[in-house]
């Protein structure tokens, strides 16, 4: 029964750890009319309290550090984590800056990442449906991340 | 009246049906000139470095072991695709991907190109020069074959002290002692 | 046996109410010139908030949050239950008392409050913000809410002739329905009607007047610091929320009256669809959110003098 399956409601949250602005866009573009991510039920929300999962943009900046962890650690399990251009995956042009705290997955574990500087709408499209596999699999209790190896162009689609 | 226009607007948009992009049932489709993923092909390159000095994001990491590999990488979760590096290659060993615009995964590792040159010996003297590039041997020798491979290795050093006629028979001697097949 | 049926009703009304909230972001969605999302997707996130688990701040008052929840669904329960049901001919309700009138417009003014009592309950600043919010825009709209109440009161005892005794009560606006067969062929009642609608947007909290739970600007206001099960709760309250006064406005002044049970079940499902359509939907796909001093200034202003007019008219 897809109705009642938690994986078809997904509610983003998204978060800017020091980004350019760049990907916070072309999120904003996978919501628009365009792209329409809510036909997957994928629903902006203000609250990481809400939120399943959380769409981060930017290297994590010193001073942002202690804010992202307290909001990824407010959002409620099971959660997924989307990590988006290639600034929060090693640090972009910004890597080994005297202001950088590191990536995003050097602090959390991060299940989901989107190449790109910044990536196309549906790049990040098809990384919040692989994060809703996660999800479901974190949900079973079968989740590993070195095992689990996610189809490319995603099974749901 | 403004709620007139937006009504009228709405109404429009209605009758016109979803804009969305078929994007799931098919691929996407990238723009013309979509800068995707530069691509390396290790046998067109000569080892000039152009590539690394240009790279903002410093994305190309090159390792030369002089005489033994010339180790070549591109991190694409560094890379910004900004095809400078394309641009900058005077062999052609970089092309762009211009086809596929989603690049996505569970693995930070998975984008990533680990290649290299190797090291090949000069027919003559014997000594390490790093292996011609593809596009360098066709534009001497017309063609790209073991022998013109072979031919285009003597290197710089035999090429200035060497008459003609010493390179071609230590060329000669080569092939056979080596059994590469003539063109 | 008719509270069964009343319970029944309940419960059908309940998962209509989510439903309306599929079909109304679907028609956004196709307004938009977009797919949308199923039609039955506030159900999956309904379903969806009671798997989550998340860990509570320790500054939330969560007694103060858990009463508050249970005062609301007591509200919808209270509201539903002195508003007519579709049963048998014609409608009949649970509870019947002289005064139930009063009692609806007060479980509407609960419900209010308790989101007021979750904000005050989260103890974090934009949960405070979202309540004071919440507290002001209920000051404006309360106003020609009660006066639109008791000018109904004192209309429909005008028009049927009953003792003074059955003033606001809703057996009296029945009997008025039944005597006009519907209450919109009377002027005053029809103009009551266009102002009950214009409050709509802002007795739901829909998008226009939705400024007590911002979730660009104060991130989903009062309830921010909910997660899980409760926030599931608040999430179908809201929903609940919207059917009820839809629904009243469907059936106390419009829904034509007929003697199968089906039909009635029928024209009040999709009356309240239509009423709700009309104030949540259509002002959510052509307007921005306002500012809350416009929002009070609105209010007060607009169906505040028009509110106090047909008052006037009434008693004259």
């Amino acid at each position: 029964m897809s109705i009642f399956k938690p994986e078809k409601s997904l509610w983003i949250y998204h978060l800017n750890t020091g980004s350019c602005n760049g990907c916070d866009i072309e999120i904003l573009a996978a919501l628009t009319p365009k792209y329409d991510a809510e036909r997957f039920g994928v629903k902006l929300v203000g609250s990481p309290r809400h939120a399943d999962i959380i769409v981060a943009t930017g290297p994590v900046t010193a001073v942002a550090k202690e804010s992202v962890l307290r909001v990824i650690d407010q959002v409620p399990e099971p959660k997924a984590i989307v990590v988006t251009g290639v600034c929060g995956i090693t640090g972009g042009v910004f890597r080994g800056g005297y202001s950088i705290a590191g990536p995003l997955d050097t602090l959390v574990p991060v299940d989901v990442y989107v190449f790109g500087c910044p990536p196309k709408p549906e790049g990040i499209m098809v990384g919040i449906l692989k994060a809703a596999e996660v999800l479901e699999l974190k949900r079973k209790g079968m989740y590993q991340k070195d095992v689990v190896r996610i189809s490319e162009t995603g099974g749901v689609l | 009246m403004p709620f007139g226009e937006i009504f009228g607007k709405l109404v429009d948009t209605l009758v016109g049906g979803p804009v969305v992009k078929p994007f799931p049932k098919e691929p996407v489709k990238v723009p013309p000139k979509w800068r995707g993923k530069p691509l390396y092909d290790a046998e067109d390159c000569t080892g000039c470095r152009q590539c690394e000095r240009v790279c903002p994001p410093a994305a190309i990491s090159i390792e030369d072991n002089k005489g033994e590999f010339f180790h070549y990488e591109i991190d694409y979760g560094v890379c910004i695709y900004c095809w400078y590096c394309i641009d900058a290659c005077p062999t052609a060993a970089l092309t762009g991907d211009d086809r596929t615009g989603l690049y996505v995964g569970t693995d930070r590792t998975q984008e990533k190109i680990e290649s290299g040159v190797p090291y090949v010996e000069c027919p003559v003297c014997g000594s390490k020069i790093l292996r011609p590039a593809r596009t360098l041997v066709i534009r001497q020798f017309k063609k790209y074959t073991p022998e013109t491979l072979v031919r285009a290795s003597v290197c710089p050093k035999c090429r200035r002290e060497k008459t003609p006629e010493e390179i071609e028979s230590a060329v000669q001697k080569f092939l056979e002692d080596h059994g590469i097949p003539r063109d | 046996m008719s509270i069964l049926y009343w319970l029944l009703w309940i419960l059908l009304l309940f998962v209509w109410a989510l439903l309306v909230g599929g079909i109304d972001r679907k028609i956004v969605a196709h307004l938009q010139g977009r797919y949308g999302p199923p039609f039955w997707q506030n159900i999956t996130d309904f379903v969806k908030l009671f798997y989550k688990k998340g860990k509570v701040a320790s500054r939330t008052a969560l007694v103060v949050i858990d009463v508050a929840l249970v005062i609301g669904v007591a509200a919808a329960v209270l509201a539903l239950s002195v508003l007519p049901f579709p049963m048998g001919s014609g409608d009949s309700q649970l509870l019947s008392a002289s005064g139930d009138l009063i009692i609806f417009a007060y479980a509407f003014a609960l419900m209010a409050m308790v989101y007021v009592l979750i904000g005050f309950g989260g103890k974090s600043p934009y949960t405070l913000v979202g309540a004071s919010r919440e507290i002001s825009m209920l000051l404006s709209y309360e106003i020609p809410f009660i006066l639109l109440i008791v000018a109904m009161g004192y209309r429909a005892v005008f028009i049927t002739g009953l003792p003074v005794e059955s003033i606001f009560s809703m057996s009296a606006l029945l009997a008025a329905k039944s005597q006009l067969g519907t209450l919109l062929m009377d002027p005053i009642f029809l103009g009551i009607f266009l102002v009950l609608l214009v409050l709509g947007p802002a007795v739901v909290g829909s998008v226009p007047f939705d400024i007590p739970e911002a979730e660009t600007e104060i991130v989903d206001g009062y309830g921010a610091e909910l997660h899980g099960p409760r926030l599931g709760v608040l999430f179908g309250l809201k929903h609940i929320k919207l059917i009820t006064y839809s629904y009243f406005l469907w059936m106390v002044f419009v829904s034509p009256l007929t003697g199968s049970v089906l039909l009635n079940v029928l024209s009040a499902l999709l009356g309240s669809l239509l009423v709700a359509i009309v104030i949540n939907t259509i002002p959510r796909a052509v307007s921005g959110r306002f500012r809350i001093d416009q929002g009070a200034k609105f209010y007060l202003l607009g169906p505040g003098l028009a509110s106090l007019l047909l008052l006037l008219l009434t008693l004259v």
